[in-house]
């Protein structure tokens, strides 16, 4: 094969669209040409993109279930159910799990008593020599305390410690589920849980994400992540400075010389900022202008316009 | 940091020293997507399951799968669902994909595991980037690239469906394949890894 002929056929064998013959000899030619296989490389970082147009589709609980169960069998065998009842990894937003019951984990308690929580320190790889005593094998080795009192004692210490440390662990899991749920109870008005409507909107058909523009001298970017039938917006910032004594960023869309307050927009310590909108309770959509603005506190009107850019329906 | 926080490469890497729940993350931040893409090129509820569940388990049975010098997790991960599904639609004979995007109902977000701002804001801007790169391909060549990657049909397969020469087919996929990777800035990547 040539390499003009290669250049023919590599886009189709990156995308999977060739037959194996044709494959296999596209691809030997790729391994003895460097400037062929740069463009094999290429190709294939274009495909590789592709999965992502795709939406993201719910997958049944179930499906987790079985997934986690067979992974925790082939991992640990009879621990396998125990692990799939865990809950879903906590949300980095403001979503909330189903509610984890102090029942339920007393439950997980004396079923497996050397379950990892998922906590941080959790997540560093185990090392030889750390596995916990099943709970059987200490079963066994507590009924014959008369005959090797010694071992039974300090496997009993090592016991009581072991699920002393994970119970305080625990509580401390459930104190941060608690935490969520009282912010998903108590959400300030207009604005919804930053994640699942984020995702939520992410996944939808119909949603327009564009930049914004920076004011003269501003050096902020960012950009709006919209979508006009769920009338909900994401507003993503990045590199704000930090605002003076007595200023706030804030969010407005206009219409004429009508406004609406969006709310503002903190930075954190990096500049960057975002902020879940829900825009139904003012009716504001295609071809309001949203803006980025510094105020100052209280809001006397004289604002300082940061990023702006009109709401669309389709892509500009 | 919390365990959220943590980058696809670091959880690979204790998903390879058999960390159970590196694994389960993952797999709350992955399997939204990973069904999406089987159910794209499936179209089939059950069978995108099986494929869900053989991705993540092959996964789990061989972490080394995943080399993370050669290139990012999650688009590793997705090009395993898509290959593994089209497997499935190959085994099953030739069928014609399922061309639309499921309809606004069946849309769903990924878990809200996978959400933190930062990740979001990346995860956005590339579907984003991808999407608007193929909405500005003409019809044709965006038809034809599909087909090849969710309908895991070849060129010549193609070309009868659409009852179309051979030659065009090919120019279609070669054109947009091109007209992507400058959209997509594919081509200022051409040193490190891709």
């Amino acid at each position: 094969m040539t390499c003009e002929e290669f250049l023919e056929n590599v886009d189709a064998l990156a995308l999977g669209a060739l037959a194996p013959e044709e494959a296999a000899a596209t691809e030997q030619h790729a391994a003895g040409c460097v400037a062929c296989a740069r463009e094999l490389r290429l190709a294939r970082a274009v495909a590789e993109r592709l999965p992502l147009s795709t939406p993201a589709v719910r997958a049944p609980a179930a499906l987790r279930e079985r997934v986690l169960a067979a992974v925790g069998a082939e991992a640990g065998g009879s621990e396998a159910a125990v692990f799939a009842q865990l809950p879903a990894a906590p949300p980095a937003g403001l979503a909330v799990h189903a509610p984890v019951s102090a029942e339920a984990n007393n439950v997980r308690e004396f079923a497996r008593p050397q379950l990892p929580l998922p906590e941080a320190d959790s997540l560093a790889p185990a090392e030889h020599g750390e596995e916990p005593v099943p709970i059987s094998a200490w079963r066994r080795v507590a009924g014959s305390g008369l005959r090797v009192p010694a071992l039974a004692a300090a496997v009993m210490v090592l016991a009581l410690f072991g699920l002393a440390a994970w119970s305080l662990s625990l509580q401390s899991q459930l104190s941060a589920v608690k935490h969520q749920q009282a912010l998903a109870r108590n959400p300030q008005p207009g604005f919804l849980p930053a994640s699942q409507t984020a995702l939520t909107l992410l996944a939808s058909q119909h949603t327009v994400t564009s930049e914004l523009d920076p004011a003269q001298s501003a050096t902020a970017t960012g950009g709006v992540i919209w979508n006009p039938d769920k009338k909900q917006c994401v507003v993503l910032v990045q590199r704000l400075a930090p605002p003076g004594d007595g200023q706030q960023y804030h969010i407005w869309f206009s219409s004429g010389d009508d406004k609406w307050d969006g709310g503002a927009l903190t930075p954190d310590s990096t500049g960057s900022a975002y902020r879940v909108i829900d825009m139904s309770r003012w009716n504001v959509g295609e071809g309001y202008h949203l803006s980025i603005v510094l105020q100052p506190l209280p809001d006397n009107g004289q604002r300082q316009a940061v990023l702006g850019g009109d709401l669309h329906a389709s892509l500009q | 940091m919390t365990e959220l926080e943590r980058t696809d490469e670091e959880l690979a890497a204790l998903i390879a020293a058999r960390n159970e729940i590196a694994f389960r993350i993952v797999y709350d931040r992955y399997a939204d997507l990973v069904y999406g893409v089987a159910m794209r090129v499936l179209a089939d509820p059950a069978a995108a399951q099986d494929v869900v569940q053989d991705v993540f388990l092959r996964y789990w049975r061989v972490p080394t799968s995943f080399d993370a010098g050669r290139g990012r997790f999650m688009s590793w991960l997705l090009s395993v669902a898509r290959n593994r599904a089209v497997d499935e639609v190959r085994s099953r004979g030739r069928r014609r994909l399922h061309e639309s995007p499921p309809a606004e109902g069946a849309d769903d977000p990924v878990d809200e595991g996978a959400v933190d701002p930062a990740r979001l804001a990346v995860l956005s801007s590339e579907r984003h980037e991808i999407r608007s790169a193929l909405r500005q391909l003409p019809d044709e060549q965006r038809e034809a690239i599909e087909l090849a990657y969710f309908g895991g049909l070849t060129q010549q397969e193609i070309a009868e469906q659409l009852r179309t020469p051979l030659g065009t087919i090919k120019t279609r996929v070669r054109l947009g394949m091109r007209k992507l990777r400058f959209a997509l800035g594919v081509e200022t990547e051409s040193t490190g890894v891709l």
